[in-house]
């Protein structure tokens, strides 16, 4: 059950009914409920996995902070939780979401033994922002220190409800008409082999993937911090319009940004990060996008994009930034060029698959004609005004305007006849899951 | 609880424009201002709950409910394996007695033609069928083909393709041969259920192509990793129907040609090389089915 189906629709809204009509003091009870019912959902494996992981950290907490060296004490209980996540990897057991929760977990931990927080005592609490079920599957992989208020007193207040539908209704609509329809250009082009379609073609499609990528991962964290908002409570951001960057650590530094602030605050800083001398720092830098790259999955391609990515990080921190600092229009299409390039590695499998695409995208051996002649004219017709659509939504413009009006009565007549016309398309077609959900 | 209802709502409009707006949408949904969509297709549960045998069935335009006694007294039969090869009323469900003592007496042969031949060819499919046409054309035959076309809704009146139905094009056009691939999208269906609905649909084109020659082909195999991932189309379902489908064959004037003979790979799934996502063959290997075709025509 994810956020764009009608099911989630119409059990979240019984859910508020019964979350706004019970009285404050337990409302953290049926937050709990609605979390672990919500997880149950997507899997029961996931709420047998959570049945154990959520107590087992909360007693290795209290345990890492009344230990004489509380950090050795809350590095091995994180160990424990990322041994069995590499475990679920390897074997395919992997429920939805754990990649994201059980990071939560790790970092909950490691900030316990630094003494950064206290171990939440209330186990309510506790679980509530453990399975908290706005960024249970996707994420964002919130900390316990920017949580606790919210856990503690949810904000519920009108402004609060407004701000969270309008970014609901965004994310909803986002997802639903634009990503969901996208994805009919890349299976029409793998239905008849990417090696089969000229390369224009097959350059559309890779822009088209990493566009899509971007906007079903953005249209999951704005319907989640959304729902958030409505119940009460802040989520981080984890995108803040990554395709302005100007370099390729900038992209990174708006993309997914609280899994980037993790690796950097609970593997690259420890490691040394970089005040180890440049080759340490090198490493350190390689290192970290590897174990990025195995995060989302273990297998060649992910890995090869994980170095990629890694390689160019390296080339910037180098020298390359500041050169790509100084100038205009140049860097935003080198950062366009070398994110749909790396993000073609994530959309194959294989070497095979892998060595085809790229066959196709730089056809050093000549260019093969396409089997299907004008595709590229074809899919462009087909597609324009969602890629025009998308497009527009990496900017910062749609969010900044809806923001501002949403709350105007036309405004919101106008939000509200995007919802419901988002609603029907979606009864009518079926929803596709979001990509992220694979991690 | 939340108090003030009516501060509240002056402060958060999309609220109230969403509720009345959930009103409206109900009631255009109701009055069918709006069409409402279809549920999903439950095909299995459909038909473990239909325990019926009919000749025909609602999906045809002047469906026929026929008992089975009434369809033997009517010489209107069907396959049934609980009579003997020999008795005349056996008669695989597709013609009355005289015209199966008249196909009896015609023969046939199998082997290799050119483009020609295929003049007056029909080519029943769906996604699969689409892209031999679109990549790998096989002369100048015609298609009824389209993404998610399956053998249940095939004679349906809500089945077109360019604005036609199938009864309309068999109405339209005299055909010599008639190739049917279908199967893949309902994989996982009650197999005998399903090879009824196959059945009628194909007495159905018989009733109005008297003269052809009908060419069912095996559901081509999908990728083992595909149906690893989507067990709905998993070889054993499709082997299940494949071999049902050989036995409504009777090699005179229903011939089933088994097309994975032509792509398959020592594991007896689709050759990964030849497919883009697991169910399709590449464009630049669609010649290989079209070549089998051309090598497996039936000679009269």
């Amino acid at each position: 059950m994810t956020f764009a189906s009608i099911r989630f629709l119409y059990c979240f809204a019984g859910f508020l009914i019964i979350y706004f009509l019970v009285p404050a003091k337990f409302r953290r009870y049926v937050l709990l409920m609605g979390s672990i019912a919500f997880l149950a959902a997507n899997g029961i494996k996931g709420a047998m996995i959570a049945a154990v992981f959520v107590p087992v950290n909360y007693f290795l907490a209290r345990k890492a902070y009344n230990e004489y060296d509380p950090i050795i004490s809350a590095k091995r209980s994180a160990a424990l939780n990322l041994i069995v996540l590499c475990i679920f990897k390897v074997t395919g057991f992997l429920p939805v979401g754990a990649s994201f929760y059980i990071f939560t977990y790790v970092a909950y931990l490691i900030d316990v033994g630094r003494y950064e927080i206290k171990y939440e005592n209330n186990f309510i609490d506790y679980a509530n922002y453990a399975l908290f079920f706005p960024r249970l599957l996707m994420g964002p992989i919130a900390r316990y220190k920017d949580s606790r208020e919210d856990i503690k007193a949810p904000k519920i207040l009108p402004e609060n409800i407004q701000y969270g539908l309008e970014s609901f209704i965004l994310g909803f609509a986002m997802k639903v008409i634009l990503a969901d329809r996208l994805i009919h250009l890349q299976r029409e082009v793998e239905r008849i082999g990417i090696d089969c379609v000229s390369t224009s073609c097959a350059w559309l499609v890779a822009l088209t993937f990493a566009l899509r990528l971007y906007l079903d991962w953005q249209s999951y964290c704005l319907m989640a911090s959304g729902v958030a908002k409505i119940l009460g409570f802040d989520l981080p951001i984890n995108f803040n319009y990554p395709h302005m960057a100007k370099s390729v650590s900038e992209f990174y530094r708006r993309w997914h940004m609280t899994l980037t602030s993790w690796f950097k605050d609970y593997i690259y800083i420890p490691m040394g990060g970089s005040r180890k001398g440049r080759i340490r720092t090198v490493f350190n830098i390689l290192f970290i996008w590897l174990l990025t790259g195995l995060w989302h999955g273990i297998t060649i391609n992910f890995i090869l994009w994980g170095l990629s990515l890694g390689i160019f990080v390296v080339i910037e921190h180098l020298g390359l930034r500041k050169l790509l600092d100084k100038l205009h229009v140049l860097p935003h299409i080198y950062v366009i060029f070398v994110i749909t390039v790396t993000f073609a590695l994530f959309a194959t499998e294989g070497l095979n698959n892998i060595a085809l695409y790229f066959g196709k995208l730089f056809p050093v051996n000549g260019i093969e004609p396409s089997m299907m002649p004008g595709d590229t004219i074809i899919y462009l017709q087909k597609f324009w005004p969602y890629l025009l659509g998308g497009i527009l939504c990496a900017l910062p413009y749609p969010e900044r305007i809806l923001h501002k009006y949403g709350r105007k009565w036309y405004g919101a007549i106008i939000l509200s006849g995007v919802f419901w016309v988002t609603v029907y398309i979606l009864w009518k077609n079926g929803n596709s899951p979001f990509m992220y959900m694979n991690f | 609880m939340l108090k003030g209802s009516k501060k509240y709502l002056k402060s958060m409009p999309l609220t109230l424009t969403i509720i009345i707006g959930g009103v409206l949408f109900f009631i255009a949904c109701k009055t069918d201002v709006i069409a409402m969509p279809g549920g999903e297709y439950d095909y299995v549960e459909e038909a473990k709950a239909d325990e019926d045998i009919s000749v025909y069935d609602d999906l045809t335009d002047d469906s026929v409910e026929e008992s089975r006694d009434e369809a033997v007294a009517n010489e209107t039969v069907y396959f049934d394996d609980r009579l003997s090869v020999d008795d005349p009323h056996n008669l695989r469900g597709f013609f009355s007695i005289e015209r199966y003592i008249d196909e009896k007496k015609k023969g046939y042969t199998i082997g290799e033609v050119d483009e020609d031949y295929f003049k007056d060819a029909l080519f029943i499919g769906d996604s699969r069928t689409d892209g031999l046409r679109l990549f790998s054309p096989v002369g100048e035959a015609k298609y009824f083909c389209k993404t998610g076309l399956n053998i249940i809704k095939l004679m349906s009146s809500d089945t077109t393709v360019d604005g036609k139905t199938l009864k309309k094009v068999l109405g339209e056009n005299k055909f010599g041969k008639i190739y049917i691939e279908l199967g893949v999208n309902e994989g996982d269906y009650y197999t005998p259920r399903w090879l009824e609905y196959y059945s009628n649909a194909v007495n159905e084109i018989r009733k109005l192509q008297p003269d052809a020659v009908i060419c069912i082909q095996a559901i081509m195999y999908v990728t083992e990793p595909y149906g690893i991932k989507w067990k709905y189309c998993k070889k054993e379902n499709l082997d299940e129907k494949n071999e049902g489908l050989k036995e409504l064959c009777d090699d005179e004037s229903v011939f089933y040609i088994d097309i994975n003979e032509a792509v398959v790979d020592e594991t007896g799934h689709l050759n990964p090389e030849y497919t883009g996502d697991g169910m399709h063959l590449k464009a630049k290997y669609y010649y290989l089915w079209r070549d089998y075709i051309m090598q497996h025509a039936i000679i009269k």
